[in-house]
C-alpha cells in the first residue's frame, strides 16, 4: 500500500473512531472511513510523476472518466446512492427530527429521522463529491502510458464509494423497514407493511453490495496489467 | 494510437512542433474528419506545456481550416480539410517523420540510412 493511501486509511480510521466516540454514531463511521480511502487515492494522484525530460510524448486519445470506471460496480454504486437519497428522504418525512416512529400512541425506534439522515447525508454527499473530484484527477493527470494504474485507482474509488453509500443504505433500510413493519397493523397503514418488507429486502441487498465493494477494496485485482505498465498508483 | 512528440532541445517552438505534427496527421488522413482532438488541458498536462501553448497550436490549425472548435464541444478535425498538393503532402510527411526520428536521438546520417533501407534498392 502506498504512503498516500495508507495516510488516507489512517485518517479515515481516526475520523470514524472520533465519530463513534463522540456519539454521532456508527452510521457515520463507515462513510468517514471510505472518504479517507478516497482522499488517499486523491493524494496519490496529486503527487503522481509529471512529464519531464528532453522528449515528451502524448497520446491523441481523448480520455474520459468512463474509460477507467469499472462498469458494474459504478452502476451499483450509482443506484445505491439514489436509493439512499430516496429512502432517507422518505423516512425523514415520516419521523421529522424524532428518533422514533410514532403512531396511535405506539412508538418504535430507532427510526432514521433528520437527526441521523442529515449528518449522514452531509458526510455521504461530501464523500461522493471527493470521489468525483478524484476520478476527474485520475483521468486528467498527465499521461505516462499508465492506463492500468488509472484503472486501479478508479476501481478503488468506485469500491470506496460503494461502501460509502451501501453501509448507510443498509442501516437506514433495516431500521426504517423494521419500524414500519412493526407499526403497520397498529396504525392501520397497510402500505407500511409492504414498504417495511421492501426496505428489509433492500437492506439485505445493501449488505451484499457492502460485502462486494469491501472485497474489491481488500482483494487486489487479478486481471493482468497491460504490458509495459509503470508502477501502480498504489506503489506511490 | 497516434502520439505527439515535443523535443525540448529543438529550436522550433513547442507550439510549432505540435502544429506541424497535427497538420501532417490531418492532411495525410491519419486523423479523419470529425476526429476529436484532446482537450487543451489534457494535452498541455501530458506534454508538460502551458495551456496557452497548446491553445495557440489549435488556433493556428483552425485558421488554416484544419480543425473546428465548438463552444463546449471541444476541437475536432474539420469536415472539409483543404487538400494539399502532392508535393506539399510529401513535404509534410517528411517533416513529421524527421521530427519523430530526431526525437529518438538518431543522427541525420542514421535517419537517411534508415530511409534508404526502407526504400530498398533503387528501381
Amino acid at each position: 500500500m502506498s504512503v498516500f493511501r495508507a495516510a488516507g486509511v489512517l485518517a479515515g480510521v481516526v475520523a470514524a473512531w472520533v465519530a463513534v466516540r463522540s456519539g454521532t454514531g456508527v452510521l457515520l463511521a463507515v462513510p468517514l472511513l471510505s472518504t479517507g480511502i478516497v482522499a488517499g487515492v486523491l493524494l496519490g494522484e496529486l503527487f503522481a510523476p509529471r512529464p519531464g525530460g528532453a522528449v515528451r510524448r502524448a497520446s491523441l486519445r481523448v480520455r474520459r472518466v468512463t474509460d477507467y470506471l469499472p462498469p458494474a460496480p459504478a452502476t451499483v454504486a450509482g443506484c445505491a446512492s439514489l436509493l439512499l437519497l430516496g429512502v432517507s428522504t422518505g423516512t425523514t418525512s415520516l419521523a421529522g427530527h424524532g428518533r422514533l416512529l410514532e403512531c396511535g400512541g405506539a412508538a418504535v425506534g430507532p427510526f432514521p429521522g433528520a437527526y441521523s439522515t442529515v449528518p449522514t447525508g452531509a458526510v455521504v454527499g461530501g464523500g461522493l463529491l471527493l470521489a468525483a473530484l478524484t476520478l476527474r484527477r485520475v483521468t486528467r493527470r498527465p499521461w505516462l502510458d499508465d492506463d492500468a494504474a488509472r484503472r486501479r485507482s478508479a476501481r478503488t474509488v468506485t469500491a470506496a464509494s460503494g461502501v460509502l453509500v451501501s453501509a448507510p443504505l443498509a442501516a437506514v433500510s433495516v431500521s426504517g423497514g423494521w419500524a414500519l413493519h412493526r407499526l403497520a397493523d397498529t396504525c392501520g397503514h397497510s402500505w407500511w407493511t409492504a414498504a417495511g418488507q421492501g426496505l428489509l429486502v433492500l437492506a439485505a441487498l445493501a449488505v451484499l453490495a457492502l460485502g462486494w465493494f469491501g472485497a474489491a477494496l481488500l482483494i487486489p485485482p487479478t486481471a493482468p496489467t497491460a504490458a509495459g505498465t509503470v508502477p501502480a498508483v498504489a506503489a506511490r | 494510437m497516434t502520439e505527439l512528440v515535443v523535443v525540448a532541445s529543438d529550436p522550433t517552438p513547442p507550439y510549432e512542433q505540435l502544429r506541424r505534427q497535427l497538420a501532417a496527421l490531418i492532411t495525410t488522413g491519419a486523423l479523419p474528419a470529425g476526429a476529436r482532438l484532446p482537450p487543451l488541458r489534457q494535452l498541455a498536462g501530458d506534454l508538460g506545456l502551458a495551456v496557452g501553448t497548446v491553445a495557440r497550436t489549435y488556433r493556428e490549425l483552425e485558421s488554416a481550416g484544419l480543425v473546428e472548435s465548438r463552444r463546449g464541444g471541444g476541437t475536432s478535425v474539420a469536415t472539409a480539410v483543404p487538400v494539399p498538393a502532392a508535393a506539399d503532402l510529401l513535404r509534410l510527411a517528411a517533416a513529421d517523420f524527421v521530427h519523430r526520428a530526431l526525437s529518438t536521438g538518431a543522427t541525420p546520417a542514421a535517419i537517411i540510412a534508415a530511409v534508404h533501407r526502407e526504400l530498398g534498392p533503387p528501381q
